[in-house]
């Protein structure tokens, strides 16, 4: 059984069409001209209790726009959010009791006064009991490192300190479900670190349902199983995190500064497969699948010297490049 | 119902707390308040003290009505003032968001989540001329008449927080409506005086469509001499609860209706 089921959900903003400068935007107080923007184009899909399902796409694909229709902050133009079998369009306030929401942009937490008095009226609002809170707050604290600042004013916290005091504040009546735009916004990698584990432990230890949206590959390599891919709108892809890395994951850039005798003749021998380009810095891209990069390695360094050179792994972003190009191939 | 009782005590204990932890910035809000209000009742005085009366009312009269009117846009001032902020910014920039995740009414949590305590400076001043005014007339001071007051009172102040909500709540289509609000401040403004100086029109206007003369100044001018309407007096208060309830659950409504159309923001 599904716990949350997403159906033909659409969602398009009217913006009235406006031209630059003061004077078309006068102009633009007296037309009635529209233009429909389609944020979300009929998305679907059902997600089950326990899982981690990773939302990703590059940025204005639609993907906080779904998640806040998924927590019924907007309504949907077109279709509608199913959870626990209820609508979210007309149960907001008992399927909010059921969800917890994380923006690494915004946060929620009472920005004025000590963060423990958050904590304390999040209880009321939720009308969590007396035992439960006890046990999930102390279990938070300890898995979050609260402890050293549940004193001090929220203004004065730093980001890092913030984002897990959100975090927490998040799962304190126990949510089945967790959405999280962005959590590791911004973070450095000790606290990003942190955070992932305290995901990854908490949908062990109370089976939390965790949807995910992120432009960190890290972050989805660690933790999804499942991932879905959506740009301008649309669904390019859902499924399995192994499929995909198969496909695309697995290619690997080295680059390294531009030498006057580079002879590439000698990469060519080495392996076909492996693409140059050279502007500035020397590119070389290839799939771990076809080219062994130990070997690769040490050719560099042996026949070429190069002492200064930067691996990166394909984003998120090509990926989602090359599968809406191959989208369109198959049109 | 007891269950939102205690919240609101809850919210409204984190907002002084707020409040609190910016301690001179909120006793110069409560001052700045304070002296507004002071100046505009000197102005007021000294341009009543050269007419003999205005349409019957003298100086202390009006400022009686001016002081009751004040107290009921303060109360509603102290209660509602996060609409002003609803109206002017949060829907635009987003931060309404958050009060959506809530199990929770958006409207409750707007209007809980801000104790105004600059709204004291305009009820400490109304307060006090309502008492200097009165120890200087003499009223006709029995149960009823002092009830229909009270009552007068409170509804008015529900009336404004209903038009503030109705307003607040376009901006959930329109994105800013902040300076409509500024309107109903203004229709408010014209309840100081004495309804019967204003053109026929505005008597109406202000006894049916905004009714908060309704409110004040018939409770007002009845402390002076008995109300000529042709009704009893407690119909007179049945009327004007019933009234206020009616525009205020309306608000409600509206607001429900135009919190559908909230859009957020980009990111």
């Amino acid at each position: 059984m599904a716990l949350i089921e997403v159906k033909n959900l659409s969602k398009t903003f009217k913006k009235p069409i406006r031209g630059n400068g003061v004077l078309s935007m006068i102009k633009t107080l007296f037309s009635r001209k529209y233009e429909s923007i389609e944020a979300v184009k009929d998305v679907s899909f059902s997600i089950k209790q326990g899982e981690i399902v990773g939302y990703i796409g590059a940025n204005g694909a639609g993907k906080s726009t779904t998640i806040k229709m998924m927590c019924g902050i907007l309504f949907p133009t077109n279709g509608e959010v199913i959870i626990d079998q209820k609508s979210v369009l007309k149960y907001r306030k008992e399927i909010n009791q059921e969800i917890g929401v994380v923006f690494g942009q915004k946060t929620q937490l009472w920005w004025d006064i000590p963060l423990i008095e958050t904590f304390k009226i999040l209880k009321a609002i939720y009308s969590v009991s007396d035992e439960d809170y006890e046990e999930r707050f102390n279990y938070l604290c300890d898995l979050l490192d609260l402890r050293s600042f549940l004193n001090q004013n929220v203004r004065s916290l730093s980001l890092g300190q913030r984002m897990r005091a959100d975090f927490a504040a998040s799962l304190i009546h126990n949510p089945k479900i967790l959405y999280l735009d962005e959590p590791t916004i911004g973070l450095d990698v000790l606290v990003k670190d942190k955070i992932r584990k305290a995901i990854k432990e908490l949908n062990h230890h109370y089976n939390t349902t965790v949807i995910l949206t992120t432009h960190d590959m890290k972050d989805i390599e660690e933790l999804c199983d499942r991932i879905i891919i959506i740009d301008k709108g649309s669904i390019l892809y859902d499924g399995n995190l192994e499929d995909i890395k198969f496909k695309f994951g697995n290619i690997k850039n080295i680059v390294f500064p531009r030498f006057e005798d580079f002879d590439e003749n000698k990469i060519k021998e080495f392996n076909k497969a492996i693409n140059i380009e050279i502007d500035d810095n020397i590119r070389l891209s290839f799939s771990l699948n076809e080219v062994d990069l130990d070997a690769l390695l040490l050719l560099l360094i042996s026949e070429y010297k190069i002492s200064d050179f930067k691996i990166f792994d394909i984003g998120i972003e090509d990926i989602t490049k090359e599968l809406y190009a191959k989208n369109e191939e198959e049109k | 119902m007891m269950r939102y009782i205690k919240l609101y005590f809850k919210y409204a204990k984190l907002s002084i707390m707020s409040k609190l932890s910016y301690k001179s910035n909120t006793i110069i809000g409560i001052l700045a308040f304070l002296f507004t209000e002071i100046t505009s009742i000197l102005t007021l005085f000294v341009i009543v003290s050269q007419v003999p009366s205005l349409e019957g009312w003298n100086m202390y009269q009006i400022g009686l009505l001016y002081g009751i009117t004040n107290l009921a846009i303060g109360i509603d001032h102290f209660f509602t003032d996060k609409l002003w902020n609803v109206a002017y910014f949060e829907v635009r920039s987003g931060a309404m968001d958050s009060l959506f995740l809530r199990p929770l009414p958006v409207l409750f949590q707007t209007i809980a989540c801000e104790i105004q305590l600059e709204a004291l400076g305009e009820i400490l001043t109304a307060i006090f001329l309502i008492v200097f005014c009165a120890s200087n007339l003499t009223l006709m001071v029995n149960f009823a008449n002092v009830l229909l007051l009270l009552i007068g009172i409170i509804c008015a102040s529900l009336l404004i927080s209903s038009f503030k909500i109705i307003i607040a709540s376009m901006a959930f289509a329109f994105k800013r409506t902040g300076p409509f609000l500024q309107i109903i401040y203004n229709f408010a403004n014209y309840s100081k005086y004495p309804l019967t100086i204003f053109p026929k029109i505005i008597r109406f206007a202000f006894t049916f469509l905004i009714p908060l003369g309704l409110c004040i100044f018939y409770p007002v001018s009845n402390l002076f001499e008995p109300l000529n309407l042709g009704i009893n007096i407690y119909l007179l208060m049945v009327i004007i609860i019933l009234l206020s309830i009616i525009v205020f659950i309306l608000s409600i409504f509206i607001w429900a209706h135009f919190a559908k159309k909230y859009e957020s923001t980009g990111s």
